[in-house]
């Protein structure tokens, strides 16, 4: 599903973000990414969602080499993954719903496809009730749901989640994670960069540590271990 | 598609209302710059209506030539012949003459021939057709002199060589061969230039010429009868003016042919191989005037390109940076549109559609503000109402307000949808 095939990046101020990694993900896995705040994590996700393009290596994300991909393509081929955010990123001005439906009309979904899908990802992420209302009115819980909503609404392959619970309590942060894993039981692969120790060490899933640009440890059912913290 | 219209139109009014002032800063900016525009438009449509006009009108008259074109550079040189002389002295004198003809200083003869009284009038008489030599008499006790007929070695020193040759001592007169053409003509009584008949040929003949010309819009050769003209010229002058036009012949006028041009920009070319044709009198036109008036649309069609060219670029500017604001303030939106994977036309839609709307906005405001100069100044022109304001054949609001709308909106809506499509074009590289 997800090769990174001894992938470098180097910005264009000559910083080295990522010195030669490589991993493999199958389809339907949950990967967290885990590694302090300089190590490379963003850089990784920035490059999965072509943000960034690599400098060396090769990317092949479902059966497509990212770095390959024509400026025109992008929007196509991010059409396949979903991303969540720390800061939930939602339009303060579109109640939950619109917030939602607006990720289906921008790929040019038809109005019953709309009708048919927005009401059945709110009740996946448990917000059917809270449709009608605004971003400001709900909890940070309840916006990061909206966002995984959004992010899950036209069927991607990957869900990209980055730092989802940065900002939540750890009772909320909870919550989402079992979303998160829900999704995931209906085959939708993900990967999750995250500082969360007690979520990596609770999940049991796959880690993958990431150190000053160098994968350290990657292990099915780890931890988050002894990863260095600044 | 519908839908992506639909959609960029609402979120373009929605940008358009947020931006408040500064959607109306550049709305009035780019009125007045499509304004200014269309003035030097309006001199132009205006101008360009005052040549196509004026080129409709264009008329060439050529003037037939009704005296007989010989074709012969010669110098009749008579010669005085004393009453008294014998033919002994005479010959002696007719000699010495030839000395002093050939002797003339600056005067090169390359040929000269001596021609008797009764060969000069055998000779006119052989070119006469037979109706006029049954006329042609010369009249009792008249006398012709015997000649020398000079050929110039440079035909251009004719007329200098005639006025030397007059001084030479026993030469009564020295005349070029159309006027000792006409000489003998008079003194027959015969007409002096062409005959009718000869001359309805040569009128035939010349207007074949004419048509011969490509550039002669064939169709419309008309004639103008120059006796009937210098009547009606006549019947309109006062008792006192007539006076002044007394004794002069009716046919001080020529006939004249009035042609039109398919091509004026190569009237001049055309003007020339018209005065070059034979039997042509004179050619004339109006064609000085046309001229200056080419030369004046081609100074206004100049500055305007760069009046053009200077206020669409306030024009882009103005708009490029409002547009820049409403992307600032939609920045967020972008950038989620941008990770939910929106393509670039998608995004860019409402933005362009606001550059739009502001420019044609523009355009229409500055149409109207146009009309209402435009009919003011047309007020004030008639009102001053001098006849030559009025021959300047301005035209009305009425006839030319679509193609200056049609050019406002062009204008405008290329403007808008550039400016603004340089604001969003940084914030698409995600």
């Amino acid at each position: 599903m997800i090769t990174f095939e001894n992938v470098a990046k180097i910005y264009d101020n000559g910083y080295g973000a990522l010195k030669g990694v490589s991993f493999h993900i199958n389809k339907g896995e949950f990967v967290f990414l885990v590694g302090s705040s300089a190590a490379g994590k963003s850089t990784i996700i920035k490059l999965m969602m072509k943000e960034e393009s690599a400098t060396g290596g090769n990317i092949i994300i479902n059966d497509i080499d990212v770095n390959a991909l024509r400026h025109n393509e992008i929007p196509y081929f991010r059409r396949t993954l979903g991303v969540v955010f720390q800061d939930f990123r939602l339009l303060p001005n579109k109640n939950v719903q619109q917030n939602v439906s607006y990720a289906m009309e921008i790929v040019g979904a038809s109005n019953k496809e709309i009708r048919k899908n927005v009401p059945l990802v709110l009740s996946q992420v448990g917000l059917s009730a809270k449709a009608k209302m605004y971003p400001h009115q709900l909890s940070g819980g309840e916006q990061q749901r909206v966002a995984i909503a959004r992010a899950i609404v036209n069927n991607p392959v990957v869900l990209i989640a980055d730092e989802p619970t940065g900002n939540l309590d750890p009772e909320t942060a909870h919550e989402i994670m079992t979303i998160m894993e829900d999704i995931n039981k209906r085959g939708t692969t993900i990967v999750m960069a995250t500082h969360a120790e007690n979520i990596v060490n609770d999940m049991k899933k796959r880690v993958i540590v990431i150190e000053k640009g160098i994968i350290t440890r990657d292990e099915n059912e780890g931890g988050y271990g002894n990863v260095q913290s600044n | 598609m519908f839908r992506a219209i639909r959609r960029s139109f609402t979120e373009g009014i929605s940008g358009m209302a947020k931006n408040g002032l500064m959607t109306i800063t550049s709305l009035l900016v780019v009125t007045a710059c499509i304004f200014v525009f269309g003035v030097f438009l309006m001199c132009i449509f205006n101008i360009n209506h005052m040549t196509s006009k004026m080129a409709d009108d264009y008329q060439v008259d050529v003037y037939i030539s009704r005296s007989i074109q010989l074709d012969d550079d010669s110098i009749s040189v008579f010669v005085k012949r004393d009453a008294n002389a014998d033919d002994v002295a005479y010959y002696y004198a007719l000699n010495e003459i030839k000395t002093l003809i050939m002797g003339v200083p600056n005067v090169n003869v390359s040929d000269i021939n001596f021609v008797d009284s009764q060969t000069r009038i055998a000779n006119f008489i052989a070119k006469l057709s037979d109706n006029e030599k049954a006329t042609f008499i010369i009249p009792e006790g008249a006398r012709i002199l015997d000649s020398y007929t000079v050929t110039l070695s440079n035909p251009a020193a004719k007329i200098e060589a005639m006025r030397l040759l007059g001084q030479i001592n026993g030469v009564s007169e020295v005349l070029d061969a159309e006027e000792a053409h006409h000489r003998l003509a008079t003194l027959g009584g015969v007409t002096a230039g062409l005959s009718d008949e000869k001359y309805e040929e040569i009128k035939a003949l010349l207007l074949a010429d004419i048509e011969k010309i490509g550039n002669i819009d064939v169709d419309n050769i008309g004639f103008v009868n120059g006796k009937e003209k210098f009547k009606k010229f006549k019947s309109e002058l006062t008792e006192e003016e007539l006076k002044d036009f007394e004794g002069l012949p009716e046919d001080l006028i020529p006939d004249a042919y009035t042609v039109s041009l398919k091509d004026l920009s190569i009237a001049d070319e055309t003007i020339a191989e018209l005065e070059a044709l034979s039997h042509v009198e004179s050619v004339e036109n109006s064609r000085e005037l046309i001229s200056v008036i080419d030369s004046l649309k081609d100074i206004v069609q100049k500055i305007s390109i760069w009046i053009i060219v200077a206020f669409a670029l306030v024009s882009l500017f103005i708009i490029s940076n409002t547009i820049k604001l409403t992307v600032h303030n939609r920045r967020k939106e972008i950038n989620i549109m941008k990770y939910v994977g929106a393509t670039d036309s998608y995004i860019r839609g409402p933005f362009i559609m606001e550059g739009i709307l502001i420019g044609v906005l523009s355009a229409v405001l500055a149409f109207f503000i146009s009309q209402w100069t435009y009919d003011g100044l047309m007020a004030a022109i008639s009102s001053s109402a001098s006849s030559f304001t009025a021959n300047l054949g301005l035209m009305k609001f009425s006839s030319l307000w679509s193609k200056l709308l049609t050019a406002y909106v062009i204008l405008g809506g290329v403007i808008g949808a550039f400016g603004s499509s340089i604001s969003v074009r940084r914030y698409l590289n995600v």
